[in-house]
């Protein structure tokens, strides 16, 4: 049974020994957000902080899908089961999106406030990170738009800072689905663009706004996918849009086109608080509505591993995974490590041809996200695992030649919040790409030049490899 | 009662002592915590600590927080955000 929301996500994870109960008061001035970070740092448990500091009655869930485990109940499967499973039950089920459907009530409006009553500091933004620019109420949620041509829905999730009662400041990109509709269509006009919010959505609904699924496809379809039933929307009360009906907040309003606010510094998705305090676009708030005894979900973006390296572990590897079954290549594994936070791809293939290394890294370069998230390719033999990091550093070790086998694409685009790049380099999307080659010549003589593998399974013959596995046991090895 | 405030600047030593700049400041200490980190945009004249006049502390533009502290004075509430100087890549 999918979990419509997190109330019932949080049940599910405590049950499995996911998630742990706080039941002291915390404060969400900074607090909150380093229980977030120390518990991510540790691979520890998801936690529902049930008491928060000037905030009576609302309580915080931190750490949504920020393990492998956690995203295995999300979806059903049990939570020892492995990355590549997770990732293969995912993609199946995102090939297959369902419409979403329109309900009348929903819990998301239980609560409604409009007008002057609208206050954002009603609810406990975090300090997620001492030094932030401000309180970040957005930190997993999504925030939704609309085409006013195409009407093609967009979800994404983008951050959002408190500026004041009711502002927001927020970084959208212009090269985000989100950041091309509202510079092309509104800003260009001077028209305000309306959006919705949609904060602690289920945790599928999450994890596919992450996903970038191509422009004119809508992630709620992918989210129904995922979900394996169609997505609950209601309309919104003062927006021509719909948002999840089983989220605990939505706000509503529309983002100005020639204003903006100081936005930022914010510790990032990479590990470290790269771009400045900015002029940065404005949210307008308008209406809040929320369920009873909202629960509002934080994620805090750090070093790995957190919600969103292994968000974009999953849903970003489906991406890439289509795109290389799209153009042929016979593909073994597709990895985009947690660790990697979504810069460093693995990819383990046959080889047919020479220089399908170079091939693989350009198909993925030139994708939507290729082209601005990632950034380091690795390409590795059939019989290399790419969820085995151990075989897959044993192999740029041992297998990428130092110049020959590192393929360098300069000036190309990156995005901003990548620390290596300098300020001016961020500034202009001046980046670069690289891939490593890791697959043995193809023009090398197999018995004369092609090392042999010294491993167990291939410098012993099955006669011998048989005796030792028979044997193991009884020659005291427990496992 | 004297408040405390904070602002991020580009760099902290070109801020020119006694003159009356616009700067978009934090509060700190408001009466009501929830309002705490509330950004409000000012006229203010910035100079050295003194007795009894607020605090302005300073923060490097990705956060760091400056060792130096600073007196505040606000002499204008200037609005609710800035309009839109250029086409702001970032």
């Amino acid at each position: 049974m999918p979990f419509k929301d997190n109330r019932q996500y949080i049940e599910a994870l405590e049950k499995n020994g996911d998630l742990i109960r706080i039941k002291q008061e915390v404060d969400w001035d900074r607090e909150v957000g380093a229980i977030v970070r120390r518990t991510n740092e540790k691979s520890g448990p998801a936690f529902l902080a049930e008491k928060i500091k000037d905030y009576p009655g609302h309580r915080i869930f931190g750490g949504p899908v920020a393990s492998f485990r956690r995203v295995a109940t999300a979806l059903g499967l049990p939570p020892e089961t492995h990355p590549a499973e997770i990732m293969d039950t995912y993609y199946e089920r995102a090939s297959n999106p369902i419409k979403p459907v329109l309900v009348k009530d929903a819990p998301c409006q239980e609560v409604v406030i409009t007008g002057k009553d609208v206050n954002l500091l009603d609810f406990p933004a975090p300090m997620v990170h001492e030094g932030d620019g401000g309180r970040y109420l957005s930190t997993w949620h999504f925030v939704i738009t609309k085409d006013p041509d195409s009407g093609w829905v967009n979800w994404g999730m983008y951050r959002q800072m408190v500026h004041n009662e009711r502002h927001l400041g927020g970084l959208i990109l212009p090269g985000s689905d989100c950041g091309k509709v509202f510079y092309e269509k509104y800003v260009k006009h001077n028209k305000p663009m309306p959006f919705a919010v949609a904060i602690s959505p289920d945790p599928l609904s999450a994890i596919a706004s992450v996903a970038s699924v191509g422009a004119f496809v809508d992630e709620v379809d992918i989210a129904g996918g995922i979900m394996g039933e169609p997505i609950e929307l209601v309309k919104c009360k003062t927006v021509d849009l719909e948002v999840p009906a089983h989220a605990e907040i939505i706000l509503e309003g529309e983002i100005l086109p020639d204003v903006t606010v100081e936005e930022g510094p914010f510790g990032e998705y990479t590990g470290f608080r790269s771009s400045p305090r900015m002029p940065r676009a404005l949210y307008r708030v308008n209406c809040i509505t929320h369920r009873k005894d909202p629960i509002l979900c934080m994620s805090n973006m750090g070093i790995p591993i957190d919600d969103c390296a292994i968000t974009v572990s999953i849903a970003w590897r489906s991406m890439v995974k289509k795109i290389l079954l799209d153009i042929g290549i016979p593909i073994k594994g597709v990895y985009v490590p947690p660790e990697g936070i979504g810069h460093l791809v693995v990819v383990s293939t046959e080889t047919p041809y020479n220089n399908i290394a170079t091939q693989i890294g350009m198909a993925i370069f030139s994708s939507r996200m290729g082209n601005l998230w990632m950034h380091q390719v690795i390409v590795v033999d059939a019989d290399v695992d790419a969820y085995d990091m151990k075989q897959v550093i044993h192999s740029v070790a041992t297998k990428c030649h130092p110049t020959r086998g590192i393929r360098v694409i300069d000036n190309a685009p990156s995005n901003p919040l990548a620390p290596y790049l300098s300020l001016y380099e961020r500034t202009w999307s001046k980046g670069g790409k690289v891939i490593f080659d890791c697959t043995w010549p193809l023009d090398w003589h197999r018995e004369i030049e092609v090392p042999f593998k010294s491993g167990f399974n291939t410098i012993y013959s099955e006669e011998i490899q048989k005796k030792v596995l028979d044997n193991w046991k009884k020659y005291g090895f427990k496992d | 009662m004297a408040q405390t405030y904070d602002a991020f600047v580009d760099d902290p030593t070109t801020l020119k002592m006694g003159e009356e700049i616009e700067i978009a400041i934090r509060e700190l200490t408001p009466e009501n915590p929830r309002m705490k980190y509330r950004t409000r945009y000012v006229r203010a004249l910035v100079d050295k600590p003194k007795e009894g006049a607020d605090t302005l502390l300073l923060r490097w533009q990705r956060g760091r927080l400056h060792q130096e502290k600073f007196s505040i004075k606000i002499t204008k509430e200037v609005g609710e955000y800035r309009v839109k100087q250029a086409a702001v890549r970032t």
